[in-house]
C-alpha cells in the first residue's frame, strides 16, 4: 500500500524536495561567502554548480509520478477548462453530438434488443418455427404465413419425427372469462402438447399442462399469464386449483407463466390445451402455428428433410373423408421451410431496422463533420496559444494529444447527454408502441447499448478531433508565433480542409434526402391504399364473442347478435351498426376454402384456388363505409332463413368471369353460394 | 564556451556512489556531494542538482531512508541513511560493476589479442 501513501503524501514530498534544495544552495553560498566571496557572486556560483533548479525539481517529482496518466489527466483538466471558457462553442458542439449520439444509441438499443439479443427462452437457438409453403396451391401460395399446420400434421410430426426434442402447435384466439369479477374478454392461446415443453420456460406458479390435460372431454384446465394473474387475482398463489369460467365452462387453473413470457410474439392472458379429437381429424385444417425444439446438433436442413420424409406418411395416415384422394396434396407441393424462431419473430423488420441504423449512422457522420468544422475554426483562433505552447517546449505529440483529449472530452460529454436523450427516446418509443415492431417490451437501454454509446462517443471524438489536430499541431505552429496575429488571412490549405468537410456533408445529406424522399413516397402510396373502410374517425370497433358452450343453438346466437346490434343502433349518436368475424385489414384468421362458380366446369381431381372469406352481418359494409360495386348487402331475413348467399370482391368476380361478363363488372353482388366443405 | 570533454556517468553510477557514501555514514544532500567530489579527487564532474532526482529514485525503491535533522553547521537538513535492502543492493551492484570493469579493462589493455 506504500504507493497509495505516496500518492497522498506527494505534495508534502514535493515541498520537502524544494526545501532541501533551498537549504543546499544556502549552505553552499554560506561556505563560499566564508571563503571570502561576495554574497551575490556566491549565490550565482552556487546556482551554476547546482544546475537548473526547476528541472531538478521536475525530475525529482517525476520519479514519483505515474507520468503518462498524470499528463493525460492534466490534458483532461486543460481540455475541460477550454470547453468551460467557450460556452457557446461547447453548447453548440455538445448539442450536435448529443443529438447524433442519442439517436444512434436509441436505434442501436432497438437493433440490439430486437435483432441481436437471443429470444427470451432457454437455449433459444434450438427453437424453430415449422413454416411450410405450398407453391402448388393457387391463392394460398401468396400468403405471407405460408401453409400452417393441420392437427393431423401435428400428430404425424410429433410421432414420426427424428429431428425434434418436442413439437407442438398453437393458435391465438379470444374467450370470455366470467365468474371472477366483471365478465371479460381475454386473449387466448391454445396449445397442443409439446409447445410448452419446446419453449421450456417453467411456470412461475403451479405446473404446465400434462398429456392428460390434452384429452378431449377430459378434465378442463387453464393456465394464466403473469399479467392476467396479477390483474385479476392480485398475484394470489392459492389461485392454483381454483376454477375460472372460460367461455362459461369451468376450468381448473393449474399454472401461471412467469412475467415477460410470451408465445413467440403474442401477448396472452389465458392458455388452454387445444385437446384435439384424434378420431375426428382429417388431413385439412391448416390453421395452426408449428413450433419445435431441435435435438442438439440437428441443423435446419435436417429438420426440413425430416418433414419432407414425414409428409407422405401424413397423407397415408389420414384422409379428408370417404371418396377423397389424400394424395391430392401432392399437387400442392408442400415444402417445409423450417426457420429459426427468432427470424419468425423478427420477420422483415430486420431489414428495416438495419436501414434505419445505417441512416442514423450517416446522420452521425454529418454531425461529426459539423463539429470538426467548428473545431477547425476554433483551432484557427487558438493558433497563438498553440504556438506559445509549442515555443515553450510542448512537443507536437503533446499538442496533438491535448487537442484529441479535448475533442474526446467533448465527444464523451455529448455521449452522456446523448445517452439521456436515447433513454427518453426509447421510453417514448415503447410507450408509443408501434404495432409492427416485434419484441417491443424487451427494448431497453442495457449494458451493450451503454458500451456502444461510450465507444461511439470516443470514436466520434477522435474522428472530429483528428482533422484539426493533425492540421494545426504541425511544426508550422512554432513558426507562426509572430504571424498568427489578428490580421493573418486564412490560407488556402485551411480552406481546403473545410471545403472537403462541407462537400462530404452535402453528399451525405443528399443521400439522406433522397432516401427520405423515397420513404415519404412509399408512405404516401400506403396512405392512398383503399383500406376497405372510409371516415375512420367516425368508426368505433369492439369485440364480442358468444361462446358455443354458452349458447349452442345457432339461431339463438343470431337472435342475440341481432338484439345487440339493435340496442347499439338505438344509442343516440350511433349511425349504423354492423359486425364481422374480422375487421378490414385485420389479417386472416377465420377461414379459407375453395370457391366453385356454378357456370364453370372444373377438371377432375383439381382443386381450385383457396379463397379467404369472413362472416359479416347485414349493414356491415354500409357501416364501414365500403363501396358496394353492384348488388346489395345481406339482410336479416336471409340470415334467419339461413339462405346461402355471399358477397364477393370485385377482384374475384373479375377473375372468375372476366371483363366480358356484364355481371362481373358490377362485381360485388349476391350470388348463390357453392361452398365446398 | 566549449567545456572540457566530459563523459556522462553510466546509468546507475551516481546511485551506486551515493549508496557507497551512505554505507560509511548517514549524510545530508550537500554533504553527500562534497564527499563524492572529495573522494573522486574532483575527477568526476557532477552537477550538484543531479544528486536529488537520484536520491528520490533511491527513496522510492526504499534503498535509503530520509529524516529531517540538524547538521553539524546547525542547519535543518534531510539526512539519508542506508537501509538493509540498500546495503544488499550496493553489494550486488558493486560486484557486477567490478566484473564489467574487469572485462572492459581486459579488452582495452595493450599487448593482448
Amino acid at each position: 500500500m506504500s504507493w497509495l501513501r505516496q500518492l497522498f503524501s506527494r505534495r508534502g514530498m514535493f515541498d520537502e524536495l524544494s526545501e532541501e534544495i533551498r537549504e543546499h544552495l544556502e549552505e553552499k553560498t554560506e561556505e563560499l561567502v566564508a571563503d571570502g566571496m561576495s554574497r551575490k557572486e556566491a549565490e550565482e556560483l552556487a546556482r551554476r554548480e547546482f544546475g537548473n533548479v526547476s528541472l531538478v525539481e521536475q525530475d525529482g517529482w517525476d520519479v514519483w509520478r505515474w507520468t503518462a496518466v498524470e499528463n493525460f489527466l492534466a490534458d483532461v483538466r486543460y481540455g475541460l477548462r477550454m470547453l468551460w471558457h467557450n460556452p457557446v462553442f461547447t453548447a453548440v458542439g455538445l448539442l450536435t453530438i448529443a443529438i447524433g449520439i442519442g439517436a444512434n444509441a436509441a436505434v442501436f438499443s432497438v437493433v440490439n434488443s430486437v435483432l441481436l439479443n437471443p429470444l427470451n427462452y432457454p437455449a433459444s437457438e434450438e427453437l424453430v418455427a415449422l413454416h411450410q409453403v405450398a407453391p402448388g396451391a393457387a391463392g394460398l401460395a401468396d400468403f405471407e404465413n405460408g401453409l400452417l399446420l393441420s392437427p393431423s400434421m401435428y400428430f404425424t410430426y410429433a410421432e414420426q419425427n427424428r429431428a425434434f426434442q418436442s413439437v407442438g402447435v398453437w393458435v391465438t384466439g379470444t374467450a370470455n372469462v366470467t365468474g371472477v369479477g366483471e365478465p371479460e374478454q381475454v386473449r387466448l392461446v391454445l396449445v397442443s402438447d409439446g409447445v410448452l415443453q419446446a419453449l421450456a420456460v417453467p411456470p412461475a406458479v403451479g405446473r404446465w399442462f400434462s398429456q392428460a390435460d390434452q384429452v378431449p372431454r377430459g378434465p378442463e384446465r387453464a393456465m394464466l399469464s403473469y399479467g392476467y394473474w396479477q390483474r385479476r387475482f392480485g398475484g394470489d398463489r392459492s389461485v392454483i386449483g381454483r376454477n375460472a369460467l372460460v367461455d362459461s365452462r369451468p376450468r381448473e387453473i393449474v399454472g401461471v407463466m412467469p412475467r415477460g413470457f410470451r408465445f413467440v410474439d403474442s401477448d396472452f392472458d389465458v392458455v388452454l390445451p387445444v385437446a384435439f379429437e384424434r378420431g375426428k381429424l382429417i388431413l385439412a385444417g391448416f390453421g395452426y402455428n408449428g413450433i419445435a425444439r431441435l435435438k442438439p446438433g440437428v441443423e435446419i436442413a435436417q429438420a426440413d428433410a425430416d418433414i419432407t420424409r414425414m409428409l407422405p406418411i401424413w397423407m397415408d395416415s389420414w384422409s379428408n373423408g370417404p371418396g377423397t384422394d389424400p394424395h391430392i396434396y401432392e399437387k400442392w407441393r408442400i415444402t417445409p421451410m423450417v426457420r429459426p424462431l427468432k427470424r419468425e419473430v423478427v420477420g422483415s423488420v430486420s431489414d428495416v431496422l438495419w436501414v434505419v441504423m445505417g441512416t442514423i449512422g450517416l446522420v452521425m457522420l454529418i454531425a461529426c463533420a459539423n463539429v470538426a468544422n467548428l473545431l477547425l475554426v476554433r483551432v484557427e483562433a487558438r493558433q497563438q496559444e498553440l504556438a506559445v505552447r509549442a515555443a515553450l517546449g510542448a512537443g507536437r505529440g503533446r499538442i496533438v494529444r491535448g487537442l484529441l483529449v479535448e475533442s474526446v472530452m467533448l465527444g464523451l460529454l455529448g455521449g452522456a447527454v446523448g445517452a439521456g436523450l436515447a433513454y427518453a427516446g426509447v421510453r417514448f418509443l415503447v410507450a408509443m408502441g408501434p404495432a409492427n415492431l416485434p419484441r417491443l417490451s424487451e427494448i431497453s437501454i442495457d449494458g451493450w447499448t451503454l458500451g456502444f454509446t461510450v465507444l461511439l462517443s470516443v470514436f466520434s471524438g477522435l474522428l472530429f478531433g483528428l482533422i484539426p489536430a493533425l492540421k494545426y499541431a504541425g511544426p508550422r505552429a512554432t513558426l507562426e508565433l509572430g504571424s498568427a496575429g489578428r490580421t493573418i488571412s486564412v490560407s488556402r490549405e485551411r480552406h481546403r480542409a473545410r471545403n472537403m468537410l462541407v462537400v462530404g456533408q452535402v453528399a451525405m445529406a443528399l443521400v439522406l434526402l433522397v432516401s427520405a424522399g423515397l420513404m415519404i413516397r412509399t408512405f404516401e402510396a400506403l396512405r392512398t391504399v383503399d383500406p376497405g373502410f372510409t371516415e375512420a374517425r367516425y368508426l368505433q370497433a369492439m369485440r364480442i364473442s358468444i361462446p358455443d358452450s354458452l349458447v349452442p343453438e345457432a339461431e339463438r346466437v343470431t337472435r342475440i347478435q341481432n338484439e345487440i346490434v339493435e340496442k347499439l343502433a338505438a344509442i343516440p349518436g350511433v349511425h349504423s351498426v354492423g359486425f364481422a368475424s374480422e375487421m378490414s385489414m385485420e389479417g386472416f384468421d377465420s377461414g379459407w376454402d375453395c370457391i366453385f362458380a356454378e357456370d364453370k366446369i372444373y377438371p377432375e381431381g383439381e382443386i381450385p384456388p383457396l379463397r379467404l372469406f369472413k362472416h359479416v352481418s347485414p349493414d356491415f359494409f354500409h357501416t364501414a363505409g365500403t363501396r358496394i360495386v353492384a348488388g346489395r348487402e345481406l339482410t336479416w331475413t336471409e340470415v334467419y332463413g339461413r339462405r346461402p348467399v355471399v358477397m364477393i370482391s370485385e377482384n374475384l368476380a373479375r377473375e372468375m368471369w372476366g371483363h366480358a361478363d356484364g355481371r362481373s363488372r358490377q362485381a360485388i353482388e349476391g350470388i348463390r353460394a357453392h361452398a365446398v366443405a | 564556451m566549449k567545456k572540457e570533454v566530459q563523459r556522462d556517468l553510466f546509468p546507475g553510477a551516481l546511485e551506486m556512489m551515493i549508496l557507497r557514501m551512505l554505507k560509511r555514514q548517514p549524510l545530508h544532500g550537500y554533504a553527500l556531494v562534497q564527499q563524492i567530489k572529495r573522494n573522486s579527487n574532483d575527477l568526476l564532474q557532477i552537477e550538484e542538482g543531479s544528486l536529488y532526482p537520484a536520491l528520490q529514485r533511491l527513496l522510492k525503491e526504499e534503498l535509503v531512508k530520509a529524516e529531517w535533522g540538524i547538521s553539524a553547521t546547525n542547519r535543518r537538513v534531510r539526512i539519508y541513511r542506508l537501509t538493509a535492502a540498500g546495503a544488499k543492493h550496493l553489494e550486488r551492484e558493486v560486484s557486477s560493476f567490478e566484473r564489467m570493469l574487469e572485462g572492459i579493462t581486459r579488452v582495452l589493455s595493450p599487448g593482448e589479442v
